[in-house]
């Protein structure tokens, strides 16, 4: 018998609006996997990562986080085990990147509680790991798109929880931080036994990086594998509306829109 | 950053007693230095005109201004709207309605601020109720809410004020601008502002967290439903509090905050007690402008903070164009 899956859901149905994003999902995420959500605009990716985090109430089904079902869980439980990286954030004032990266101990704390040393040298580590330790006292506001979305990977490093929940992690990076951060998280996920669930649209950083891939096409219809055998030119032509070609490169297997 | 932000709560807590001293000393009647010691030791029994009068009145308006400047600051998280101050969701409104009334029957002393704050518990209740519907309490609806009814009360008063007789207006008037002449006891005032910070700053992390947005402060584990209400409740009541006192007194709940965020930055627990410190100091000051620049007459004191409110706020949105 196999250990505890870190994140299970059981017949999971989720919906929003009118709109259907899965039926009957059963999902089991194991440590050292990582997975990928891929879909069109509009399927429910972000929604189905939601629900996943607790975030978004499912119309049916179960989702339990290492055993334990997540409804019974506090918000404060659930956040040492899971941590997500939104797609957008709405701060009102302004924040400069070192207390951005500390907020990710909240969830640790009790309410009198300060941050300690080794908080702030878990969320200077973060910021080392991300290349955006010299902008520690800057505000969040006077940041380019990447940098900001460096800042809040870091809230989610400095957070460390055994699952990663992210909605489209590499928005607004660079070819050389989408890599870096993929790999970045990838050796996290392999060496310390955590899990990785990412929305993308970029099919080939699936591809390279998960190792499990789950397809949103619409209409509660679902799909979901290793990678080898649920990413090829058939399915991801269903998935996205848009032929793609297969191509070899040294680094595996890539998807050209044609 | 917190090095900062600590260095300037440690100066305000340092200016404090010097601008509270002063204040003392300055008024209808000037007092020395050596009076005000001697006042001041006096026992209970015989105490001195300065100990009786002033006195209250100096520590009213510190906790007041504190009061109405914590709630300032929570306000602006809760709505998210940094231009938000206590009494934009129509508090001070439904106490201001229940207040003239009372004025009108001719009631006074506790009957009055009794009243005053029957309505502005009413206020925050309808507030609390519409706004909270079957849905999610949003801050957006939140605003739309409170701005509506406040702008509701806001013609009610205007109505009041058209149907009073004469030899009412004055008090009324005076009322609506914030009048320090009721404050006798202020321990009320102190307790709630005391309870308040307390209250306030066991949030305070949460706060810096909700300020990132809710969805943020709920995936890392802040109740965000739960903490909306607790600080909307204690929001309201110091607001309440403060204007069943004072009137309504403007600017120090908007004014305040922005100065100790400038101050202090956007971590609520320095921020929060900054904002407190100032808020109180700032009253105080413009309590004393009011009592003793045309003295004997008396200025109402919400005209003093307005208008030392409003070239200062200008000059800090003109600093921050964010």
């Amino acid at each position: 018998m196999s250990a505890a899956a870190l994140l299970e859901s059981r017949e999971l149905v989720v919906t929003i609006a009118d709109t259907r994003v899965c039926d009957a999902l059963n999902l089991r995420i194991q440590p050292g996997e990582c997975w990928a959500i891929l879909g069109r605009n509009g399927v429910g990716k972000s929604t189905l990562l939601h629900t996943l985090a607790g975030l978004y109430a499912p119309t049916r089904g179960t989702i339990e986080l290492d055993g334990r079902p997540l409804s019974t869980l506090t918000r404060r439980a659930i956040a040492q085990q899971v941590g997500v990286l939104l797609q957008d954030y709405a701060g009102i004032f302004a924040s400069d990147v070192l207390s951005t990266a500390l907020m990710g101990r909240h969830p640790y704390l009790s309410p009198w509680q300060w941050e300690t040393a080794d908080d702030l040298r878990r969320a200077r580590h973060a910021l080392e790991s991300l290349e955006i330790a010299a902008l520690e006292q800057r505000d969040l506001n006077t940041l380019s798109g990447g940098e900001r979305r460096r800042a809040h990977l870091a809230t989610l490093l400095t957070q460390d929880p055994p699952l990663y929940l992210l909605d489209e992690p590499t928005n607004h990076l660079d070819v050389h931080h989408q890599i870096r951060t993929f790999e970045l998280l990838r050796n996290n996920v392999l060496n310390n036994g955590k899990a990785l669930v990412a929305t993308l649209h970029d099919v080939n950083l699936a591809a390279r990086f998960c190792d499990h891939v789950l397809l949103l096409f619409g209409d509660g219809i679902t799909l979901h594998g290793a990678t080898p055998d649920v990413l090829n030119e058939d399915n991801l032509a269903r998935l996205l509306l848009h032929p793609m070609q297969q191509a070899v490169s040294s680094y595996g297997k890539m998807f050209i829109p044609g | 950053m917190s090095r900062h932000a600590m260095s300037t709560v440690a100066t305000l807590i340092l200016i404090t007693p010097a601008l509270l001293f002063g204040s003392l000393l300055i008024g209808a009647v000037p007092v020395s230095l050596a009076d005000l010691m001697h006042a001041l030791s006096l026992s209970p029994t015989d105490s001195s005109p300065i100990v009786e009068l002033r006195l209250p009145r100096v520590l009213g308006a510190f906790a007041i201004g504190g009061c109405l400047a914590l709630a300032g600051a929570l306000m602006q998280v809760l709505v998210r709207n940094p231009l938000a101050d206590p009494y934009i969701l129509g508090v001070s409104g439904g106490a201001a309605c229940a207040a003239l009334i009372g004025l009108w029957i001719g009631f006074g002393g506790l009957l009055l601020r009794g009243m005053a704050f029957g309505g502005a518990l009413c206020a925050m209740l309808l507030v609390f109720a519409v706004a909270r519907g079957r849905g999610a309490w949003s801050p957006v609806r939140l605003l739309l809410t409170g701005v509506v009814l406040a702008t509701g009360w806001g013609a009610l008063i205007s109505l009041i004020l058209a149907l009073a007789p004469d030899t009412h207006l004055r008090s009324m008037l005076f009322w609506l601008m914030g009048d320090f002449s009721y404050l006798e006891s202020v321990h009320v005032e102190w307790t709630a502002l005391i309870v308040g910070l307390v209250l306030a700053l066991l949030n305070a992390r949460d706060l810096n967290v909700l300020a990132h947005g809710d969805v943020q402060a709920a995936a890392l584990g802040v109740r965000t439903d739960r903490l909306r209400v607790v600080i909307y409740l204690l929001t309201s009541l110091l607001a309440a509090l403060a204007v069943t006192a004072v009137g309504s007194v403007g600017f120090v709940g908007l004014v305040a905050p922005h100065l100790a965020r400038m101050l202090t930055g956007n971590d609520h627990r320095y921020l929060l007690i900054a904002a407190v410190l100032l808020g109180g100091n700032l009253l105080v000051v413009a309590d004393t402008i009011a009592r003793s620049i045309v003295a004997p007459l008396q200025l109402p004191v919400g005209v003093i903070t307005a208008l030392l409110g409003i070239p200062l706020f200008l000059y800090l949105l003109r600093r921050n164009p964010t």
